[in-house]
């Protein structure tokens, strides 16, 4: 077949539903880079610091390694293990531009799913079967479904090593390619890739609407094993991808799917018509959003579209929208484009200089508008006096609103340029809940003004200095007009009215000069230090025994610390008043392992004590500490084992995540109000600070070995997580967590989780959603010794007797449903 | 039966025969016999260089006194010390003058001798005990040697616990 013949109407007619091989790419409208592209070109396109998911093959353990590295790794002649990059994800890199899909695939697709893959293979043995649908491994019946709910189960129950797949089917097929060679998969055929050679593959998947029946039938066996949808539910929000203007996906996809059922008997005949149903005009293709299908329905198998795993698997869509936002680390993106956010560039917009008042028809400086390129910049001196209204967006002179609605004054919006709330609208009333809306209310105008000519001097910020300027093109009784017009002004930050005052005038380089010479005056009389000094905050000093010989033994250390041991906090700060000696003495860490400030306001002075006494536990519950404090503070508490900051504000809680600590092992979170799963994941998470050699601390709560989240707004989401991110987990408080179900508990209890071998203690108290069934995961915890399940609604004493019956660590339960080891009768 | 004996000798070169059992209150007598081997040389003198005679006398009176106690039990980190639980014959053995005590202080914590540690520091922590930095400064014949300005930074570091 040639690449000519493979169009929409081919897939119209066939559908596509068997693999295709085009030995050359001609016709096919495809574009990859020539045949001396090599993997330095790569680095070259996307940066050498881009990290890659790397998988070994033989172990099939995913890593990461960044550009650089896997270039010395392909290009270093004897290797040593053999490793696989699955997908690099290129679009928004520099290699985009060197690649173009197949044209079936741009008129084909519905919605591209993350542009081209570009895979890197590497020398060796059999990658296993992979969990990608499509392949070169291929039964040649429809009894293919049965094998594919085998392989989901077998994949993600790790016993993907065990079996070759290829075995266990009634037929299969072997494709050889060789460079240069273009092959399509269709949806459903499970394949499995052997590379016997280091190459490079530019792969892409999309998704299209011609093989639905299979599409359904997958998902069919998805909603039964549950397993995908259990992992997309693992993602965090913002790699799932869904875009914005999906208020519900998951019902979206139901009635799409109820749809396709409805039509899928349509005869096919009608729907060849060689063209796609739904465009995507090319230079809208990065902007576009999921369309939702409008038009006839009846059109048989085309209309359909079943983004099932698409729309939500993360790491292949390509960001939509907010694209800049999307690029950036923080949200996921490699970071590459480098821009502000859309909605935050230019906060003073101004009005295009041809806007014209809706009431008189004349532009800004009373003349009739002219097209940008007859303006002259003589026009361009004084500032628009036309007003953009924030609440209606009419835009007219305010004294022609002034005479329609004279009874009403309108408000200027301070914060914007020529922008205020008309007399119309405050007449109206529809200005009491007012919201300033900044650049929203000037998106269409700005399209506008970037083809105009810039006018710098329609920002007019103060307006009232322009009023005065004006006379050059306003006559003087226009002038005279405005200054008696009873304009408020307001600023969206205090939304306080402020009577306008006549401000004398002074033009703007004077007031300049007159600042200046104020610095100036203030720099040079004033005998304040303008900067506060910075204090170096340190811990308490090693004495030498005997530092200072002395007759007096009660200012001997060896003396006088035993005798501290035995005073209250209280009576050692007296002590420290004594003489320099005993106020070191006093601050010892030996004598402060535990410091407790049960609500308090932290100030400075607190936090210089703590970390002059450099406890090892500390207890902040019920604290007003700020975010700023909490980080400072735990920088310098490198001893730190304990720390419980019960109830503090959720900001705070969160400014724990630019600390490491590899020595604290008990961190206490409970009733802190809004703590939710960002919130510990910000905590537990990598660190996202891009400077070196921090951004390689993966797990930074290294020895955390009991965590309290009792109270708080965590969900199953959060496990993840914590089984993530916490290593060395044995105590774990999910009591008065309403949210967590049994989906949070089979995280904790499955592998390759380290709870599995490590939990000790769990706390399920007052838990609503867990059931029963948890107990069954929970069996599989070695070590768990101690559950509580008081006043947990679904959980049965019985339940529990059977639980502590079937450990072997000797349990009982007590207190009703409380399981622990049995006390030995002395 | 007749317990063996054990030489100890004091700084100042006078020397006591003593109840090996009741040698054995200080953890560091005992590690030494016990590494060392010495218990089987009767003969053998162990030198306690740290300990004057006056003050080891009235360490090896406390310890004969207290021989059959039970193993003071470990101390808990985060409980708070009392300090209140003096036996009245330990009070009565402490009524002596400052500078003993806190030889008897040095000694306990050399020897290891845990209890008499506790209960010297006891005696004189009461005294400390809600007294005023000056009064604690009379007691113990400290010069304040603050400025004003110093002991005002204090003051203001330790104001946190004030407000308890």
């Amino acid at each position: 077949m040639h690449g000519n013949e493979l169009n929409v109407a081919y897939f119209q007619r066939h559908g596509f539903n068997t693999p295709l091989l085009f030995k050359e790419k001609t016709g096919l409208g495809l574009r990859v880079p020539t045949s001396n592209f090599t993997i330095n070109d790569v680095r070259m396109c996307v940066g050498s610091r881009r990290v890659l998911d790397v998988m070994d093959v033989n172990t099939q353990k995913n890593s990461e390694m960044s550009m650089k590295e896997w270039q010395r790794y392909y290009e270093d002649p004897d290797k040593d293990k053999l490793l696989n990059v699955i997908s690099l994800e290129f679009s928004h890199t520099r290699l985009e531009n060197y690649v173009q899909s197949p044209t079936v695939v741009s008129y084909a697709k519905i919605h591209r799913l993350g542009g081209l893959c570009l895979a890197e293979a590497f020398e060796g043995k059999s990658n296993g079967s992979d969990e990608r649908f499509g392949g070169d491994e291929i039964p040649k019946s429809s009894k293919i479904l049965p094998y594919v709910r085998q392989r989901v189960l077998h994949g993600f129950s790790r016993k993907q090593s065990d079996i070759f797949f290829g075995d266990t089917v009634e037929k299969c097929a072997r494709i050889v390619l060789h460079e240069g060679n273009t092959f399509f998969i269709p949806t459903g055929w499970i394949h499995a890739v052997y590379t016997p050679v280091d190459s490079l593959v530019f792969g892409g998947n999309f998704l299209h609407s011609y093989g639905i029946d299979k599409q359904l039938k997958i998902a069919q066996v998805e909603d039964t094993t549950k397993e995908i949808v259990m992992y997309l539910h693992l993602l965090p929000p913002n790699k799932k991808n869904v875009p914005d203007l999906l208020k519900d996906p998951v019902s979206l996809i139901q009635d799409v799917r109820t749809l396709i059922g409805l039509h899928r008997q349509d005869s096919r005949e009608l729907a060849i018509t060689g063209r796609p149903v739904l465009t995507v005009p090319e230079d809208q293709e990065n902007r576009t959003k999921i369309i939702s299908p409008r038009g006839p329905y009846n059109k048989g198998n085309n209309l359909g579209k079943a983004p099932k795993q698409g729309l939500f698997k993360g790491p292949k869509t390509s960001p939509q929208g907010p694209v800049f936002c999307l690029d950036m680390v923080k949200f996921g993106g490699p970071g590459r484009a480098k821009q502000t956010c859309n909605m935050r560039q230019c906060l003073q917009p101004m009005l295009p200089v041809t806007a014209a008042c809706a009431h008189c028809g004349l532009d800004g400086w009373m003349q009739t508008p002219v097209t940008p390129l007859q303006k002259g910049p003589q026009r361009c001196e004084s500032a628009s006096n036309l007003m953009e209204c924030s609440v209606c967006y009419e835009i007219a002179h305010p004294i022609c609103v002034q005479r329609l609605c004279p009874e009403f004054t309108g408000y200027i919006n301070e914060d914007m340029p020529n922008s205020w709330e008309c007399p119309m609208c405050c007449k109206l009333g529809k200005n009491t809940d007012y919201r300033p809306r900044h650049f929203r209310a000037r998106q269409k105008s700005s399209d506008m003004r970037r083809m105009s000519i810039s006018s710098d001097a329609s920002s007019a910020f103060e307006n009232k200095h322009h009023q005065e300027q004006m006379s050059d093109s306003g006559s003087e009784n226009e002038h005279k007009d405005k200054e008696l017009l009873p304009i408020k002004k307001r600023r969206s930050s205090e939304c306080a009215e402020v009577e306008t005052k006549t401000v004398p005038v002074s033009d703007l380089p004077r007031k300049t000069a007159f600042r200046m010479q104020l610095a100036h005056q203030i720099a040079s009389n004033s005998t304040k230090v303008l900067k506060k000094p910075m204090v170096v905050v340190r811990p308490a000093p090693l004495m030498m025994l005997n530092a200072l010989p002395t007759n007096n033994l009660a200012l001997d250390k060896r003396c006088i610390l035993h005798v501290f041991k035995y005073l209250s906090p209280k009576d050692l700060l007296v002590c420290a008043l004594v003489c320099k000696t005993w106020a070191t003495y006093s601050i010892d860490p030996s004598l402060w392992k535990k410091m407790v400030f049960n609500r308090k306001h932290i100030s400075s002075d607190i936090l210089k004590g703590i970390v002059r006494r450099q406890p090892e536990c500390l207890n902040l519950d019920w604290c007003h500490i700020n975010k700023f404090q909490l980080p400072w503070l735990i920088q310098r508490l490198n001893q730190l084992k304990e720390l419980s900051l019960v109830s503090v504000n959720v900001k705070t809680s969160i400014s724990l995540r630019t600390n490491h600590s590899a020595v604290l092992q008990l961190l206490d979170l409970s009733f802190i109000s809004d703590f939710n799963d960002s919130a510990l994941r910000e905590i537990l998470g990598p660190n996202n600070d891009s400077r070196s050699g921090l951004a390689a601390e993966k797990i930074r709560f290294r020895n955390l070995k009991t965590l309290r989240l009792a109270g708080t707004d965590v969900t199953d989401i959060a496990m993840r997580y914590v089984t993530q991110h916490l290593p060395s987990l044995q105590h774990l408080s999910l009591s008065l967590c309403p949210r967590i179900s049994d989906a949070g508990i089979a995280q904790l209890s499955t592998k390759p989780a380290n709870t599995v071998t490590n939990l000790m203690s769990l706390d399920l108290s007052h838990s609503k959603l867990v059931t029963e069934n948890s107990l069954e995961h929970l069996s599989k915890c070695e070590k768990l010794t101690k559950l509580d399940c008081r006043h947990s609604l679904q959980i049965s004493t019985q339940a529990l007797i059977k639980f502590a019956a079937k450990s072997e660590h000797n349990l009982q339960v007590r207190d009703i449903k409380l399981v622990d080891v049995r006390q030995k009768v002395q | 039966m007749e317990m063996p004996n054990i030489k100890l000798q004091s700084s100042d070169g006078e020397t006591f025969e003593v109840d090996v059992e009741i040698a054995k209150c200080s953890v560091t007598i005992k590690t030494m016999l016990e590494d060392l081997g010495m218990d089987d040389e009767e003969e053998e003198v162990v030198p306690l260089p740290n300990v004057n005679s006056a003050i080891l006398r009235k360490v090896i009176q406390w310890a004969t006194y207290h021989k059959d106690d039970p193993p003071p039990p470990e101390d808990d980190e985060n409980k708070e010390k009392r300090t209140d639980d003096i036996s009245s014959w330990d009070a009565d053995f402490l009524k002596v003058d400052q500078g003993t005590l806190f030889e008897l202080i040095l000694a306990a914590n050399y020897l290891d001798i845990k209890g008499l540690l506790d209960v010297t520091c006891k005696t004189v922590a009461n005294m400390i005990k809600g007294k005023a930095p000056e009064e604690i400064r009379k007691t113990f014949n400290i010069k304040n040697d603050f400025t004003a300005s110093e002991e005002e930074q204090v003051r203001k570091e330790n104001e946190w616990c004030e407000e308890k």
